[in-house]
């Protein structure tokens, strides 16, 4: 008994260190931020409170004229503690290592949350099999490769809840009941309320779903209304002194849609923009070779329904709900695409386990058999999701793709010799995702147009500084296309007798005026 | 000491060495932090009677959102940095107070609870 306790901690350290290794690939050759869009909005909320040294609840000075302004009258999006984490982390390893390596820790939060509630339910080996699985699934890694989501962590809570769920809800039906599981799993909550709130549905769904399943199965309530009141009680007194950041909430009003039955034949429901098509393709996201094993191991359980199945299911069903809220007008299930490998990765590997019990063999040869599979198992995970979310990982934003040693140098430059009330319009930077990085490494008021510019606009003369950078199309072209010789020559005729306050690597900025 | 604790020794100085080859002291001292959050967590969800590997699991997330819940308090008077380390002794003086509770009377106010 004591050897597996010291087995299972040895895989969770094992586990969690290929999980690092993995995860911070895309910043362990180049240590410059990286990320598509909303990577810099939630980077800049942490830097903006590192650089200070101090906590903001309004958003700063580089979301003015934003529209991010709107989304919650001016104030922090979400509840400040996931970006709090990351600007502690960046004072404890520096600007860019310490936010990432906050970032993926907590974004890898799946894999070892898995590990606790699969070991929970059907033991050490089913949960060390799926945990090295999750630690490639793909979808999560886009989320968090594209945008460092907080909703990623947040979803990585789930198996935590669920864990506290299962067993407070089995010990009570045994007349044992465990209370102090109830009160974590309201603890569990209210993390998920702090990281991002989204995943609240998923957990609150199959906690409920798995509760009317017991209760059908076992034909008793599997609870206590004290304890759930507590629980709540507990969710309120940590959330209480944070809901004054919540200025209003994004609803979308609720009606049944009945062109949108049709949808509830399709897997994945009705798509959402937002994502490329391959993102809805299961082979495309998994690989081939989990969709017929946990085919295999959806049916096993159906056929077994013992408790830890229907928790399984729950969560099944939860999901597929949530894939086809657009029955009722919500449009928000693109995000929760990431759980669908949390819960069918262990269902796959639970089933393939089990099928050798399907067989009459001697106890011996079941275990061989059983350790053969978990062997080609291993062996085809490695082949079909460790390589390619390798690739993934490893060439994440290379190049111009992301921000580079002269554009940090140009945005640091902006941070440390301008005023915090000046403005800059910026013209030249290559692509939309890293204009916005170069407003938020500077943080200040930095406007720019979606797509290039060409020429030199009256709106850039109502700034008080002008940046150009023709940096990127040197380093990838050898030398400027015709288009960006014309705005090098507008720059040249409207900036003539405006001062050159910076010059270098190809890029300029002029004081206005 | 047992064979979990060495394991858990073990298992923490690898990952702050694994760390720390990544990226170099910035590694070491983002592995110091998780292993000192995550180990009083860890003290206190297995004194309240939680299995030690959800304890451990559960550890790093909760302890760096209690840190960040009071520090986001604390640095608005204090600092970030400062509000940090104020945040940090508080974790471990919360530990060392846990840890040092009998452990009889927390069973008792759980069993009054589970009444």
């Amino acid at each position: 008994m004591k050897s597996n306790k010291a087995l299972e901690l040895g895989l969770i350290f094992l586990l969690l260190g290929i999980s690092i290794y993995f995860w911070t690939l895309p910043f362990q050759k180049n240590q410059l931020p990286f990320g598509d869009v909303d990577s810099s909005t939630h980077f800049t909320v942490a830097d903006s409170m590192s650089q200070l040294d101090k906590p903001i609840i309004f958003l700063p000075a580089q979301f003015n004229n934003t529209y991010y302004l709107k989304t919650n009258n001016g104030k922090l999006w979400y509840l400040p503690q996931y970006h709090t984490g990351a600007a502690i982390f960046q004072l404890i390893s520096g600007r860019f290592v310490g936010a990432y390596l906050f970032f993926a820790l907590m974004s890898t939060l799946i894999v070892l949350s898995s590990f606790v509630l699969i070991k929970e339910l059907f033991g050490l080996w089913s949960a060390a099999i799926s945990s090295f699985w999750l630690i490639f699934s793909t979808r999560d890694i886009l989320w968090y490769v594209l945008g460092v989501y907080p909703q990623v962590a947040s979803f990585g809570i789930v198996p935590l809840f669920l864990f506290c769920t299962y067993r407070y809800l089995t010990s009570f039906l045994k007349n044992e009941p465990k209370p102090a599981y109830a009160f974590a799993g309201g603890l569990l909550i209210t993390m998920q309320f702090f990281v991002h709130p989204q995943a609240i549905l998923i957990s609150a769904l199959t906690s409920v779903i798995f509760s009317i399943a017991l209760l059908i199965k076992h034909k008793k309530i599997p609870f206590n209304i004290k304890h759930a009141a507590l629980s709540a009680g507990i969710i309120l007194i940590l959330v209480l002194p944070f809901l004054s950041f919540l200025t209003t909430v994004e609803a979308e009003a609720a009606s049944l849609k009945l062109s949108e039955i049709p949808s509830l034949l399709k897997w994945y429901g009705t798509p959402v923009s937002g994502m490329p098509e391959g993102y809805y393709s299961f082979s495309g996201m998994h690989g081939p070779i989990l969709l017929p094993i946990a085919i295999i191991g959806i049916i096993l359980m159906i056929l077994r329904r013992k408790d830890e199945d229907l928790l399984m299911l729950s969560w099944l069903f939860a999901f597929y709900i949530i894939m086809h809220m657009s029955l009722i007008g919500w449009s928000r299930s693109l995000r929760f695409m990431e759980v669908e490998a949390h819960i069918l990765i262990p269902i796959a590997v639970v089933g393939i386990l089990r099928l050798p019990g399907m067989v009459k063999m001697p106890n011996e040869i079941k275990y061989l058999v059983r350790l053969g599979l978990a062997i080609c198992l291993i062996l085809l995970v490695l082949y079909f999701a460790a390589r390619p979310t390798y690739n993934i990982l490893n060439n994440a934003f290379e190049g111009t793709t992301r921000i580079t040693s002269a554009q940090l140098k140009v945005t640091e430059w902006v941070k440390d010799s301008t005023k915090i009330q000046d403005t800059f319009y910026l013209f030249g930077t290559s692509i939309y995702s890293k204009k916005k990085w170069m407003r938020v490494l500077s943080l200040r008021q930095t406007d720019f147009k979606n797509d290039n510019e060409f020429s030199v606009g009256p709106e850039a003369l109502n700034h008080t500084y002008a940046i150009f950078d023709y940096s990127d199309w040197i380093a990838t072209y050898g030398g400027l296309p015709p288009q960006l010789v014309s705005l090098q020559n507008d720059e040249l005729i409207k900036f003539n007798n405006s001062e050159v306050v910076y010059s270098k690597e190809n890029i300029r900025v002029y004081k206005v005026g | 000491m047992d064979n979990d604790k060495i394991v858990i020794v073990i298992g923490g100085t690898s990952v702050i060495a694994l760390l720390g080859v990544l990226f170099g002291l910035s590694g070491i001292l983002a592995g110091i932090v998780l292993c000192i959050s995550t180990a009083c967590a860890k003290i206190i969800f297995v004194k309240f009677g939680f299995e030690e590997d959800f304890s451990i699991i559960n550890g790093f997330p909760i302890a760096i959102l209690f840190i960040s819940s009071l520090s986001f308090g604390l640095g608005l008077l204090f600092g970030l940095r400062n509000a940090f380390y104020i945040s940090l002794v508080i974790l471990i003086t919360i530990t060392a107070i846990v840890k040092f509770i009998p452990a009889t009377k927390l069973k008792k106010h759980s069993k009054k609870l589970e009444a």
